[in-house]
């Protein structure tokens, strides 16, 4: 697997699970890196079950949204998948806003979210 | 950070922005009742405007504010700001953008001006639209305008006026359904 600076991986069986460096998600050039290291996950590594755990992730800007939003294209391109996990409450509350809460699988907890991939 | 804002403004003017039209103006609390106020021209650089956030971030906590009160005004400000410097500006190293905030226990009020085109909020498209939703594009603005009490922008667009009032009751939480969030729909 392709070295990552933004994210840390790893397998738990068959999903892959992601979890964020940094606690606020919002530097340009960090976000940027962020997309390209999500997006290797599923063009480079191959990796089409994927669960977005965002456990110490206080804050994010909608730039970062946009790169979540490219990563769920690129998945359902290969016939992926995609969950998300461990939201704080106030990013919750801007995923529904803007109604991204329907484009997103969006659960509780990681083992709530893994067995809800029914693998 | 602070010295680098400086070292950029010896010679630009104090203030971009045109006097406030009335709409606008009426939003705006003198800085006289307000606890706390900052003024600063910046340059087309989101590490600076990051750094300028993060100055009103610790006052609003100075004076008490926390969990969603203060996310929501970090959210708008955070799209406001990289909007101007992005968006507005360009990343144009010539232009600068203006940013009013004035903070007090109950209330924040926050003025972004840059120096681009301008816009009108008014004709993007609703990125909630079923036709938008999966696009990666144009929620900073809608988020703006949903988590802060009141915004205008000037006819041009290039000037967001903002404010968020405290414990404001239209951002009281609404009980969560617990079906949304078990995830039905398999993605």
């Amino acid at each position: 697997m392709s070295n990552k600076r933004r994210i840390i991986v790893s397998d738990e069986g068959a999903v892959c699970v992601v979890r964020f460096v940094d606690k606020k998600i919002v530097d340009s050039a960090s976000i940027e890196q962020l997309g390209e290291e999500l997006n290797s996950l599923v063009l480079i590594d191959k990796k089409s079950v994927l669960l977005l755990n965002f456990e110490g992730v206080e804050f994010m800007s909608s730039a970062a949204l946009n790169k979540m939003i490219s990563l769920n294209s690129k998945l359902k391109a290969v016939q992926g998948r995609l969950k998300l996990c461990n939201l704080r409450a106030e990013i919750k509350e801007v995923f529904t806003i803007t109604r991204l809460d329907r484009v997103f699988d969006i659960r509780k907890t990681e083992p709530d979210a893994i067995a809800a991939f029914k693998l | 950070m602070k010295s680098k804002t400086a070292a950029c403004y010896q010679e630009t003017p104090d203030s971009l922005s045109q006097p406030l039209c009335k709409e606008a103006s009426m939003l705006a609390p003198s800085k006289d009742s307000m606890s706390w106020s900052y003024h600063q021209l910046i340059s087309s650089e989101t590490d600076v405007g990051h750094a300028q956030i993060e100055i009103l971030m610790t006052q609003l906590e100075k004076f008490g504010w926390d969990g969603r009160d203060l996310f929501h005004v970090r959210m708008a400000v955070e799209e406001a700001v990289v909007n101007a410097i992005e968006h507005g500006n360009k990343r144009d190293p010539l232009k600068l953008v203006e940013l009013d905030f004035r903070v007090s226990p109950d209330l924040c009020y926050i003025d972004v001006i840059d120096q681009g085109e301008g816009f009108d909020p008014n004709a993007l498209h609703d990125c909630t639209d079923e036709e938008f939703v999966d696009k990666p594009r144009g929620r900073g603005v809608m988020l703006i305008k949903e988590l802060m009490s009141e915004t205008m922008y000037n006819a041009k667009g290039n000037q967001l006026t903002m404010i968020r009032r405290r414990n404001d009751p239209a951002f009281e939480i609404v009980p969560e359904d617990d079906e949304s969030d078990e995830g039905s729909i398999e993605k």
